[in-house]
């Protein structure tokens, strides 16, 4: 992109202690508060307002709940369900508002009460949204990531230990992250020792179930304060491939996703290629989802993803450094967080668990469904 | 749920085992719906199959996602695809040697009962 461009100025999360009694609201206000004190402006300055959904509760407008909170009357809001891929896709929906006009500074904000609001059963309501000709047979959303894993695992040879590695990789960072709700250090035995949730699939290989809340604020370069340590975003794109895995043949033929076409689209936007990257933020629902999605972004070869990982490739000391939080394997819930710890991350501001080198460009991608809708943005220091 | 889908249902419930299948390219979906995902034609009826598949993969679920599944677990869903193309998700009986199964593997259907509801389900012929 030239000319104008969009900025991220600042990000912000709230506590993720559940608590009794804690909205998704209250979570989404405390992330966005912290945002914009981050941003270093006021909270009137936000003329725009983007929201995720919530499983835990219903509303018919969160954006128009999280606005009338914060007490603004914004000029464009919009809510988005885009299931995992929410969290990035939010921070699309606000790049696209603040370049196209419709507003000039905007709030992209997602938060659920997962852990502490009802029901108790999220994994339950999630296997519901499933089809119905999937759900009658008693899947969970983790049979359908197992399914896509066998196939990759018997196309590639890839064995356990090349999953459970990425567990491994993400908790290793995690045990640095003082807000990590898992922070001791795990071993491809521990993974591989950890009870079956659906094979070849196991406990440890799937994503923490918590409250989470995280916003971070958009605005046009030309409109932005004088901020030396802004984000830029240096590309963006989407792909939708599918909502049942029953209708994308290629999840078991060829293993590609939609996020090769959504990071291509990035990357060409940019004028960047995976070679360029410095750091990665990568949704990881389950340890296939981080090896499918590397491949399809080109950090490594079809099939070496797991190699690549074992040989710390996204390690904090490694060449790209990945998942620096934790991850939703050992960190929290939520796409969400995968921006604002990329944020952080390049601002210099993620306290304890701080890269030594601030990263100078950034991968962070969003998966929602069964691999079927992708986000992937590119951001830079400059 | 979309009228196909009721349909299809409905079938299954009276015994009969049967796909939406597009008149146009002669392939069939699931799950059903409006338009064809092959070729985009909206003439689609209900065919008969003859119970014959390939397994494409498969996950043995050892925690329930509900409830109403809480006193079956473990048991194995296979991803099985017709020769018409669709692809269905099925639970199969005779799992003990899952682990050993590759791609492939002819898989049979018949109509069967899962919980309460009656749809596919698979045997592996290996």
């Amino acid at each position: 992109m030239s000319g104008v461009t969009a900025v991220l100025l600042g990000a912000g999360e709230a506590s993720r202690k559940p608590t009794p009694g804690r909205t998704a609201v209250d979570l989404a206000v405390e992330a966005s508060l912290d945002a914009i004190a981050d941003a270093g402006i006021e909270i009137g300055d936000i003329d725009g307002v983007v929201t995720g959904y919530s499983l835990a509760e219903q509303h018919l407008d969160f954006s128009a709940d999280l606005a009338e909170s914060l007490g603004i009357r914004p000029q464009w809001s919009q809510t988005n369900s885009r299931s995992g891929a929410t969290g990035a896709s939010i921070v699309v929906s606000a790049i696209l508002a603040v370049l196209g006009g419709a507003c000039t500074t905007a709030l992209a904000t997602w938060a659920d009460n997962r852990a502490s609001g009802p029901p108790a059963d999220i994994a339950g309501v999630l296997a519901s949204q499933l089809s119905g000709f999937e759900a009658a047979n008693g899947p969970l959303i983790a049979t359908q990531y197992a399914l896509i894993a066998r196939s990759y695992m018997a196309r590639w040879n890839a064995g356990p230990e090349d999953l459970a590695g990425v567990a491994v990789q993400f908790r290793r960072h995690a045990a640095l992250n003082e807000n990590a709700k898992y922070r001791t250090p795990i071993t491809v035995e521990d993974v591989l020792s950890s009870p079956m949730a659906s094979s070849p699939l196991h406990l440890l290989e799937c994503a923490l179930v918590t409250d989470y809340g995280g916003a971070v604020v958009v605005t046009r370069s030309d409109a932005m304060p004088r901020t030396p340590d802004a984000i830029h975003v240096l590309g963006f794109g989407e792909a939708l491939s599918h909502q049942s895995i029953l209708r994308n043949q290629e999840l078991f033929d060829t293993g590609v996703t939609a996020a090769a076409r959504s990071s291509q689209l990035a990357y060409e936007m940019a004028g960047m290629t995976a070679r360029d990257l410095t750091m990665a933020q990568i949704y990881d629902c389950f340890t296939i989802t981080v090896l499918m999605l590397m491949e399809d972004f080109g950090l490594c070869g079809r099939g070496e993803a797991g190699a690549a990982v074992r040989n710390g490739l996204l390690d904090r000391d490694g060449r790209l450094p990945s998942n620096t939080n934790g991850g939703m394997l050992s960190c929290a819930s939520g796409g969400i967080l995968h921006v604002t710890e990329a944020v952080r991350q390049m601002r210099g501001t993620a306290g304890a668990h701080q890269l030594a080198t601030l990263p100078e460009t950034a991968l962070v991608h969003g998966n929602g469904g069964i691999l079927g809708a992708q986000t992937t943005m590119l951001f830079g220091r400059r | 749920m979309n009228e196909a889908a009721a349909q299809l249902w409905a079938e299954w419930s009276a015994g009969r085992l049967c796909l939406q299948q597009c008149t146009a390219c002669g392939r069939s979906q699931q799950p059903p719906g409006p338009v064809c995902s092959w070729c985009h034609s909206t003439s689609l009826t209900l065919a008969d199959i003859d119970g014959s598949a390939e397994l494409v993969s498969w996950s043995t679920v050892h925690r329930a996602p509900t409830k109403a599944f809480a006193d079956q677990v473990p048991y194995t869903l296979a991803l099985v695809r017709v020769p018409d193309g669709a692809l269905l998700e099925v639970r199969v009986a005779g799992d003990e040697g899952a682990e050993s199964w590759k791609a492939g593997m002819p898989v049979v259907l018949a109509l069967g009962t899962v919980v309460d509801r009656a749809l596919p389900t698979g045997r592996v012929a290996g």
